[in-house]
């Protein structure tokens, strides 16, 4: 078992097969050896936490990604499945935030698997939209000065650019 | 709020329009997604894509254009079509034939380009930029009276030099390819078998093994270049037919067809591989894009024919006979085509001895036909004149 501490101070009693789908987290506990007692967690508060060892809960028993896999094809690979199982989807069902903060998290904890189906996710999220429709949907403000409007919708008008 | 931090890892999964939506919704996002986002997609894509050589000055634009002309890709057609973009100028969906301007034993204008010719060694005479040559003696077709450079028309030959090992059957298993901007050579030097390019401008040729895709000594093959690019077809089993690119400096499958026919030429535009299909019996050009279901046509194509990429405007393709006649003019970018085999009259004109010379001018295409009667009066003066 391997305590982690989240940025809001609290603890969470792990498997250390679970911990380890954290590929930072293995290798600390490679480094510092079995006696590893408390790892603090710092920018990760408790809630988002929680539902990052959710996930490595549910997943643990899965084979590992492979470290030395080819960048090149693994991205093309993935390019094909956009398809999100029915457990990672469920489990992603979360308010905007909640997912942004468990992205960054498996970004940040080296945790490969969830942070593509996360940006599969947001992926299914914006695909299809206008930009006013991405706008509305991540909140995003749209600051761009009437002249750079005018000039993105010409761009947009004219496919006849060189 | 999306945090745009997330962007190298989000990228792998949005399509070329989403991340073209994405860039256009806040400065941020504009400045977060940059051009070498739109570059990794595309190119995960189509590999071959060469900026340098695009018609395009940026990777976003490029790939702008590589969406709307791939109506094979429904899914990112539709995921285009959601940025409500109508270009005033759009990409067809299909091909229309269309009719150039043909001038009739009028001067070169000035601005002249014209577009690539093979090269015909046997030929009596050889078209330059800007005029003929007949041996010693140079033809000025243009009206400006200045005698051009040697760099001349002929364009094909990058200067491949190839040491072919002694080989009985040599000729039997060699197959040759030139364009303006490359040239290209397969062949079996005894062991294995070898595709040696070279590109025009640069001093080395490449070399690929390629016994592992084909077996000259056992399979015919086809050899196409277009502009960059490098094709090789080959025929697998009874009817399976393998379609190889060069890229990057090696031999890529990039299609595996039921064929029944092979097409004429290859062509590369916008990333699109379109072939070229060119029936001497009925007449008529086709051109389909490579991966689509109606690239193998249900009639006999004539493939005694050579289509020749232009280097400098790559938007055109011009088809030759193999007497050096043009028999069709393609227009990539607006996916227009003039087929001289249903210009009956044109054909008559050439029966009757017309050099034909097609080029652009003032951004139009355009044909100029020489009647013989009037290059031989010039052909006269020019004589007259070194006497």
């Amino acid at each position: 078992m391997v305590t982690l501490v989240s940025s809001d101070g609290v603890s969470f009693n792990v498997d250390q097969k679970v911990a380890s789908r954290s590929a930072l987290i293995k290798n600390m506990m490679e480094d510092i050896g079995e006696d590893a007692g408390e790892i603090p967690v710092p920018n990760v508060s408790s809630n988002v936490l929680k539902k990052v060892i959710e996930y490595c809960t549910y997943h643990k028993d899965d084979p590992l990604p492979q470290s030395g896999e080819d960048e090149g094809t693994s991205a093309a690979d993935k390019k094909k499945s956009t398809v999100i199982d029915d457990w990672d989807y469920n489990f992603l069902q979360v308010d905007q935030e909640m997912l942004f903060e468990i992205i960054l998290t498996a970004n940040y904890l080296d945790i490969k698997p969830l942070l593509d189906v996360g940006c599969k996710t947001v992926a299914n999220m914006i695909k299809g939209k206008t930009p006013e429709e991405i706008r509305r949907t991540f909140n995003i403000a749209n600051d761009f000065t009437p002249e750079e409007e005018a000039q993105i919708r010409r761009e947009n008008e004219w496919a006849e650019d060189r | 709020m999306l945090p745009p931090e997330l962007i190298d890892n989000l990228a792998d999964y949005c399509s070329l329009g989403s991340l073209y939506s994405l860039s256009q919704t806040s400065t941020e996002w504009n400045t977060v997604i940059d051009d070498s986002d739109f570059e990794r997609q595309l190119i995960k894509r189509c590999p071959w894509y060469e900026l340098e050589y695009s018609p395009r000055n940026c990777w976003k634009h490029c790939a702008k254009m590589y969406i709307l002309r791939n109506p094979g890709n429904c899914d990112l057609i539709s995921d285009f079509r959601s940025l409500s973009i109508q270009p005033k100028w759009s990409v067809p969906s299909q091909w229309s034939d269309c009719v150039y301007p043909v001038h009739k034993d009028k001067r070169l204008p000035e601005d002249f380009y014209g577009l690539k010719t093979p090269v015909r060694k046997q030929s009596k005479f050889r078209i330059h930029n800007q005029g003929v040559s007949f041996g010693k003696y140079y033809v000025n077709l243009s009206v400006s009276g200045e005698r051009p450079t040697p760099e001349d028309n002929t364009g094909c030959g990058a200067g491949l030099m190839i040491n072919i090992p002694e080989y009985s059957n040599s000729h039997e298993t060699m197959y040759t390819a030139s364009g303006p901007m490359v040239q290209a050579v397969v062949f079996f030097n005894g062991q294995r078998s070898l595709l040696v390019y070279k590109y025009k401008g640069e001093e080395r040729q490449a070399e690929i093994d390629i016994s592992q895709y084909v077996n000259l000594t056992e399979q015919r093959v086809l050899l196409y270049v277009s502009f960059r690019n490098v094709f090789l077809v080959s025929k697998v089993s009874s009817d399976d037919v393998k379609t190889f690119m060069v890229s990057n400096h090696e031999l890529k499958l990039i299609n595996t067809q039921k064929r029944r026919y092979i097409p004429t030429g290859i062509v590369c535009y916008d990333g699109i591989l379109s072939e070229i299909h060119f029936c001497a019996l009925l007449g008529g050009i086709d051109v389909v894009e490579m991966d689509s279901a109606e690239a193998d046509p249900s009639t006999p194509f004539n493939r005694m024919k050579t289509v020749i990429q232009d280097s400098v405007h790559s938007r055109y393709a011009v088809l030759y006979k193999q007497t050096g006649l043009i028999c069709g003019i393609l227009d990539l970018e607006k996916k227009q085509k003039m087929d001289f085999f249903l210009r009956s009259s044109l054909e008559e004109d050439w029966a009757h001895g017309h050099l034909v010379m097609a080029g652009v001018s003032k951004g139009e295409v355009g044909l100029w036909a020489f009647s013989h009667a009037y290059i031989k009066r010039e052909l006269e003066k020019v004589s007259l004149e070194k006497v």
